[in-house]
């Protein structure tokens, strides 16, 4: 088997504050191969964001970071800051919430687009800008030769997250890391850059790390999924067998609650809310929220990320426990 | 009728180009009856955030009227803008920033008491606060904390709690939901429900989710650009939809599971038109 195109090992994340150590990410092991979708899903506070940020050296400084985080074969934690970032500009391409502030104001989308092909692949302005314009054609903007030179309070918010799309991609890159690239868009749009991501990889052959909080969205468009609670992977499943067989109670629970066109009795909800990064409880961090709740074992011991079928893993002692509460299989 | 709007416009000043307007609302008209939730979907820029607004007289309709228990308040003075709020009440999107970060739950709560005069007394507020606070599913001690000290599910209970406190005949939840974790979103749909049922409470619920939507809502109007498009039963415009725009809305949800993306995918991403 070859190389995964990325790869995480136990990597940890914690952030010093006034309040005491916040523990956000508790050793979490990924892969992405070639071509291949990894949904990352997760509520706030469970990691899912600070994970890839620190992965990928993006953190600001003061968040301690340990594990290793291998893009193309080489460990992106013990490269020096000017080597890393020439790596992870060339091979790794991200997309984040809100394309606004990701965007500078004061430039035109061609330069920001063509900016990273300019630098990194040492090729003259005028190459950078004819790149640019065929990005903008590429994720369906339409007067791409007149567009580029537009500056990015002139897009819609959809437009904006295309133009970030673009200038991802403008390197071709390796690795795409989307982190709720599409939760700040109408459904509508959602739809047409979901759409948009999926075309381009199935050309590019680009590995996508999408970064969510929404189950139904990773429903439609990815391959592996990774659900994260309090700092570390709860479950991991090819995205199929996750919505017919979850097995951790708290995956189970998520399904279980998404209310249902045409079904109007009350949810399934759950109780309580996430847990405090400041004050993660020392078994699982489920355990205070959780249906099954087995027994005291739970609340004290940590359950190990455990084979529970076919490339199906989950953190729980309970993975063979029938459904507490509907799965999210039926329709 | 609770409410009824009819011909309802609003429309802003661009400030940046001369005499150009913005008609967020473009000929609105839709009832709420006794009881019952009327759902209002539509994406951002629809308009329907303005239409509940407009509803508190929170901003001032250019044109057409609301009527609140048969009354027509869109000429109302300002001075009885108190009483139509106490009538009407609203519940926000972001409870972190709709709630005081300097005063605590308790005073939050008994602001609407006090603002309406609705108890004599600072022992008769009190109770009235320790009232509400169970009917939203709070403890009691809940008084004396500090929004920070919340969840943010805790805080919208204390958003749904404000907006209790003077029995209003209508709440307006203007994406209750939308801020919450995905976890605890089922948790303020629930007590929702709920208190409608104790309570008798009659509802405009606006969001942009169309699964919470047609959860929570007996009846949906579909808005978008200013206009309603469709309104009717929520079962029937979400399987029988008549307007463009709504089959649109529609296929854009999500599918539920990878086996009904893989289903769209195949009808190329169509759905059945009725």
């Amino acid at each position: 088997m070859s190389e995964p195109v990325f790869s995480v090992r136990d990597l940890r994340v914690s952030v010093r504050t006034r309040r005491g150590l916040a523990s956000i990410v508790n050793g979490v092991d990924l892969t992405v191969d070639h071509g291949r979708t990894l949904a990352v899903v997760g509520e706030s506070g469970s990691g899912k964001s600070m994970a890839m940020l620190a992965a990928t050296g993006l953190t600001p400084s003061g968040v301690r970071v340990s594990g290793s985080a291998r893009l193309l074969g080489t460990d992106l934690r013990t490269m020096r800051a000017r080597q890393l970032r020439a790596f992870r500009g060339r091979h790794a391409g991200f997309v984040f919430q809100d394309p606004l502030s990701s965007l500078n104001p004061l430039m035109t989308v061609g330069r920001q687009i063509g900016e990273a092909y300019q630098l990194l692949q040492g090729r003259s302005r005028a190459d950078a800008r004819r790149r640019a314009v065929e990005l903008l054609g590429q994720v369906g903007i339409p007067d791409a030769e007149q567009r580029v030179d537009s500056y990015p309070h002139q897009f819609s918010g959809g437009m904006r997250q295309r133009v970030m799309i673009a200038m991802a991609l403008a390197c071709e890159p390796e690795l795409l890391i989307a982190d709720e690239a599409t939760t700040a868009l109408d459904v509508t749009i959602e739809a047409q850059v979901i759409n948009l991501v999926t075309e381009l990889q199935a050309k590019l052959g680009t590995a996508v790390i999408w970064i969510t909080h929404d189950l139904s969205v990773v429903a439609g468009m990815a391959d592996d999924v990774a659900v994260m609670y309090g700092g570390r992977i709860v479950e991991h499943s090819p995205v199929d067998e996750l919505f017919e067989h979850p097995a951790h109670p708290y995956t189970k629970a998520l399904l279980g609650a998404r209310p249902r066109i045409g079904d109007r009795s009350p949810l399934a909800a759950i109780p309580g809310s996430p847990p405090n990064p400041l004050r993660l409880p020392p078994g699982c961090a489920f355990y205070p929220r959780c249906p099954v709740r087995g027994d005291a074992r739970c609340a004290t011991e940590l359950p190990p990320l455990a084979p529970v079928g076919h490339e199906h893993s989950a953190r729980t002692f309970y993975a063979d426990v029938a459904d507490a509460v509907p799965g999210g299989s039926t329709s | 009728m609770v409410a009824a709007v009819e011909d309802l416009h609003v429309r802003f000043p661009v400030l940046t180009s001369g005499k150009r307007e913005v008609r967020a609302v473009d000929g609105v008209s839709f009832e709420v009856a006794r009881g019952e939730t009327l759902g209002l979907v539509g994406e951002s820029g629809s308009g329907k955030t303005t239409t509940g607004l407009a509803l508190l007289r929170l901003v001032n309709p250019s044109a057409g009227t609301v009527r609140i228990l048969g009354e027509d308040v869109t000429s109302w003075p300002r001075r009885r803008l108190r009483a139509l709020r106490r009538r009407v009440a609203m519940v926000f999107q972001d409870p972190q920033s709709s709630l005081d970060p300097r005063h605590s739950i308790g005073w939050s709560i008994e602001e609407p008491i006090r603002v309406h005069r609705l108890r004599d007394g600072a022992a008769a507020r009190r109770a009235r606060v320790h009232e509400l606070l169970e009917q939203v599913g709070l403890p009691a001690d809940a008084a004396a904390r500090h929004p920070h000290e919340l969840s943010g599910g805790q805080r919208q209970r204390v958003g749904i709690a404000r907006a209790l406190a003077g029995q209003p005949d209508l709440i307006v939840l203007d994406e209750p939901l939308a801020s919450l974790d995905v976890s605890v979103q089922a948790q303020v749909m629930n007590l929702l429900r709920q208190l409608q049922d104790e309570l008798g409470l009659t509802y405009l619920f606006i969001a942009h989710d169309l699964a919470a939507v047609a959860h929570m809502s007996d009846r949906v109007a579909v808005m978008t650009s200013g206009h309603i498009v469709e309104t009717g039963p929520a079962v029937q415009v979400y399987e029988h939809p008549q307007h463009e725009y709504t089959r649109t809305l529609l296929a854009a949800i999500p599918a539920d599971t990878p086996a009904e993306a893989r289903r769209r995918r195949a009808g190329a991403g169509q759905r059945s038109p009725a």
